[in-house]
């Protein structure tokens, strides 16, 4: 764990943190490059298809940053060290992000395909409920004061959201598969276009860049949040340091 | 297959859009308590 | 970790099992002099119904197709008011404080409570599946499936519900809060529900064996989880 813990505050330096959002918006302009210019458009889907490079990236952001939230609230259980409590509060604000975007995209992706906006596709519909579930826990983050107790409530909240997240994907996959439904990710011939591929691996690969870099700009505020709270209601005088990061 | 350009356009739009001002709130958090540290340091160390 | 010595005390005098019965039956005993879930759960059931046979009649074809999902509408609601229910008795004498300072094993706390909740679910159920087979002309058909259904979805939603039941009666909680933890994470019980339902009560119980072990799994995990996790809701 303190391994991590080190690494985790070079990452967070100041200037660790620009070299990262430079990184991040390079990638983030190749992959836009790539999406929307090098790679030709789809044999079947036609352009709409370049939605794919922003839709599968948000998507696989808003599983990781959930991943997250779960592995930082099970530490924070077995340790009880903050710094995990704002691990979890961050990914947690910033994979709701990530999955409403993707589900918007989602549904950008499908009206011009199905007809509709939304056909209760099972990884749509799944990635909807964990957006709910995620609201839901940062809602309960909102709505307890005592700092021990909201850690402890919301770190249970991200463990079992995310444990239930495979259920209720299989249950919606066997409730839709009662209706064949054509999905979203069918591109193009039985070969997929090697610039595609590209395109997409670097698409998340930017988005990725950009998680992190959004991170360690929310652990930051995290901190100085953290700090002021502390400082205002501690009566000792002298530097409180990061004791617990 | 043209007449759907539309929704590509919407979406990288709102990518950008989302991303982009999340990060422009960020800035402006980070700044609003990296101010509210300093005056409660200011205001202990007095 | 204040209580951890006492748990330690009262996991070897009491059996953990021993435990949780002797809150589920706490519960139990509070309930049928209360009343709550005959008193309010049933009429709000069947007001349910009733509206939503306005709502999407009077022909008894939608009825009787939409009757499955809308059993276990109402049931998913009652399990969302009898689990607020189970805390709301704790904190209203500050119960609960008494409940944490005891030297009982917080999971058995947990495990009663949530027994309790699934037993007055259950009763409810039953009733309520009375008025539907009335109110809807749906046919009971196939029962043992359709009890084995609603015994494990009621296990299911009284494992969530007695979980967060605590959640429920914090600082600032809104109204809302509750159910939008719960609902969510149940989604898998109200699908198998509603489809083993279906499937029992249209003569296909065979293929209902699949949501029934769905359901099943459900009901593991979940108690399993709640019996790891629930101490960590009630330390103070």
């Amino acid at each position: 764990m303190d391994v991590a813990a080190r690494g985790l505050g070079k990452a967070t330096s100041r200037s660790g943190e620009r070299a990262l959002g430079i990184a991040a918006l390079v990638a983030v302009v190749v992959s836009a490059t790539l999406s929307l210019v090098v790679a030709p458009p789809d044999a079947v889907q036609g352009e709409v298809q370049r939605l794919m490079y922003v839709h599968v990236p948000a998507a696989w952001l808003a599983y990781l940053s959930f991943f997250v939230v779960f592995i930082s609230s099970v530490a924070y259980l077995k340790t009880r060290r903050s710094r995990w409590d704002r691990i979890a509060a961050a990914s947690a604000e910033i994979g709701v992000l990530f999955t409403a975007l993707a589900i918007a995209l989602g549904a950008l992706w499908g009206k011009p395909i199905w007809g509709t906006w939304w056909t209760w596709d099972p990884r749509l519909t799944t990635t909807a409920m964990l957006l709910l579930i995620y609201f839901t826990y940062l809602a309960v983050r909102r709505v307890v004061d005592n700092p021990s107790r909201r850690a402890r409530w919301a770190a249970v909240i991200g463990i079992v959201g995310f444990v239930d997240v495979p259920i209720v994907h299989l249950s919606v996959v066997w409730w839709r598969s009662l209706h064949q439904q054509a999905t979203l990710l069918r591109v193009g011939g039985p070969e997929i276009h090697g610039s595609m591929l590209a395109a997409l691996l670097v698409g998340v690969v930017a988005f990725t860049l950009v998680y992190a870099y959004l991170m360690t700009l929310r652990l930051r505020i995290g901190r100085l949040e953290e700090r002021a709270v502390r400082e205002a209601l501690s009566p000792q005088v002298g530097e409180l340091e990061e004791a617990d990061v | 297959m043209d007449e759907n350009v539309g929704y590509v356009v919407a979406g990288y739009a709102i990518t950008a859009i989302a991303l982009g001002g999340y990060v422009l709130r960020l800035f402006a958090r980070a700044r609003e308590a990296r101010r509210r540290a300093e005056v409660v340091a200011a205001r202990r160390r007095a | 970790m204040t209580a951890r010595a006492e748990d330690v005390a009262a996991r070897s005098s009491v059996p953990f099992l021993r435990q949780a019965m002797a809150i589920a039956a706490k519960d139990l005993r509070i309930e049928i002099r209360g009343r709550h879930a005959l008193g309010t759960l049933l009429p709000f059931a069947a007001t349910l119904l009733v509206s939503f046979g306005f709502a999407f009649g009077p022909g008894r074809d939608v009825l009787e197709r939409t009757a499955p999902g809308l059993l276990w509408m109402a049931t998913l609601f009652a399990a969302v008011m009898a689990a607020r229910r189970s805390y709301q008795a704790e904190t209203e004498d500050d119960a609960l404080e008494g409940l944490l300072l005891a030297p009982v094993d917080k999971a058995a706390v947990f495990l009663g409570k949530a027994t309790a909740v699934a037993l007055e679910l259950l009763v409810l159920v039953i009733a309520v599946l009375l008025m539907v087979v009335v109110l809807f002309d749906l046919s009971p058909g196939n029962p043992f499936a359709l009890l084995g259904a609603f015994a494990l979805g009621t296990v299911g939603l009284a494992a969530v519900g007695g979980l967060f039941g605590v959640v429920a009666e914090a600082e600032r909680t809104r109204e809302a809060v509750f159910p939008m933890l719960v609902l969510p994470l149940v989604t898998p019980v109200l699908i198998a529900g509603v489809r083993a339902t279906d499937l029992a009560t249209t003569g296909q119980a065979g293929e209902a064996a699949q949501w029934l072990g769905l359901l099943l799994a459900f009901d593991i995990v979940f108690v399993s989880i709640g019996i790891l996790v629930f101490g960590h809701l009630m330390e103070d």
